[in-house]
């Protein structure tokens, strides 16, 4: 869902003036962006649903604020990851990798056996790498690459300009490049790139 | 143009599709280029497998309907106290704020009643501080008095216990002198003598 999207017909006016209809169906659209954020964040679904939770009693709490003008989707994943990293910063470690599930989800990327085994491993080394990465390049990957946000979105989430989240993922890049296998970084070999032509 | 920069530009294109005049003549060279079309590829092979990695992390899963039951009481309650150290700090975060202005406005009043009761330029002079000490204060006693009332007057004044004269230890405020100096002067009785 792009964050220039407006709210829905009067959503955040009904739900100001106590609906609780209006704040459900609120819910129920912003949930799935938030909720992936939180998730991809956390790497921990029960995390990610308290996550959730809080970031729309936070909302509705605040319901008077919030402006009617524009989509409510920015503030709520600026919430969402501040959030998630509070929470990360207590816990001081993920509960549970993931590692398994990402490498059953995986493996039906691609028919070739050897480029399964090969996808497999680079997205368990990615994976790796962005945990990683210090969480204002992990925000920046996660608001552009995963949930497919423009520049200027993802800085407007990011409370940032857009030279400023253009750096972070380049640095968060160049540190996941950096983590890939020699042979996937290196120019070919010049025998190949014969072979090759 | 070098490789480095052309590469530098091509990847900017690829990762944040902004075209510049120039994207032809890099799209150009990157076909003869063997070199910057592994760099091209190792890019695009990059993003292609982060985003696999990032939708592998959350694409199985969905919140369950337990979250919006869990919201919705939640909301109806009222904010609850936040406790520990974050609600300590909070709590003394707030009281700061309450006491700031108190401090700011006792001070200002205390300033300002300096400034009402002590004499012009008074409080400027550091030396003129020593007119409230207890000997200078004694002697503007003195000499108050020695103008109403004879001399031997005030040496009964001083000595006597059942008149209460302030005795400062250290520096009272010049007004507070010269009011007691007053309020003293007018009850010696003309010509009299206190005991």
């Amino acid at each position: 869902m792009p964050v220039g999207t407006t709210q829905p017909d009067g959503l955040v006016e009904r739900m100001q003036s106590g609906e609780l209809d209006a704040f459900e169906e609120f819910f129920n659209t912003y949930k799935r962006p938030v909720y992936t954020t939180a998730l991809a964040i956390t790497r921990d679904p029960f995390l990610a649903e308290e996550i959730l939770q809080d970031c729309f009693v936070k909302a509705y709490r605040v319901r008077h604020r919030l402006r009617r003008d524009v989509s409510p989707l920015p503030w709520l994943q600026r919430v969402t990851t501040n959030l998630c990293y509070s929470r990360i910063a207590r816990r001081r470690a993920f509960v549970e990798p993931l590692t398994t599930l990402i490498t059953n989800l995986v493996a039906d990327l691609t028919s070739r056996p050897d480029q399964v085994v090969e996808s497999r491993e680079i997205i368990e080394v990615l994976q790796r790498g962005i945990d990683a990465l210090p969480p204002k390049q992990q925000t920046a990957i996660i608001l552009y690459y995963l949930h497919g946000y423009s520049l200027a979105e993802a800085a407007e989430i990011a409370v940032c300009n857009v030279g400023t989240m253009k750096s972070r993922l380049h640095y968060a890049l160049k540190a996941l490049r950096a983590r890939l296998p020699e042979e996937r970084r290196a120019p070919l070999p010049v025998a190949l790139r014969v072979t090759e032509r | 143009m070098s490789c480095r920069r052309i590469r530098r530009e091509l990847l900017d294109l690829l990762r944040f599709g902004d075209p510049s005049s120039r994207t032809d003549t890099y799209l150009g060279h990157v076909e003869r280029c063997p070199d910057c079309q592994h760099e091209v590829a190792v890019d695009t092979r990059l993003a292609r497998e982060l985003r696999l990695a990032l939708r592998a992390r959350v694409d199985a899963y969905e919140p369950s309907p337990a979250v919006w039951r869990g919201i919705r009481l939640r909301a109806a309650d009222p904010e609850p106290a936040r406790e520990g150290w974050t609600g300590a700090l909070i709590a003394a975060g707030r009281a700061v704020r309450v006491m700031v202005p108190v401090a700011a406005i006792m001070l200002a009043a205390v300033f300002s009643w300096t400034q009402l009761d002590t004499p012009v330029g008074m409080h400027e002079l550091a030396a003129d501080r020593a007119l409230a000490s207890r000997a200078h204060w004694q002697e503007r006693i003195s000499a108050a008095v020695v103008v109403e009332q004879p001399r031997r007057a005030v040496d009964n004044i001083a000595s006597s216990p059942s008149i209460q004269l302030p005795r400062p230890s250290g520096e009272i405020p010049y007004a507070e002198a010269v009011n007691s100096v007053k309020v003293f002067t007018t009850q010696v009785p003309s010509g009299g003598v206190i005991r």
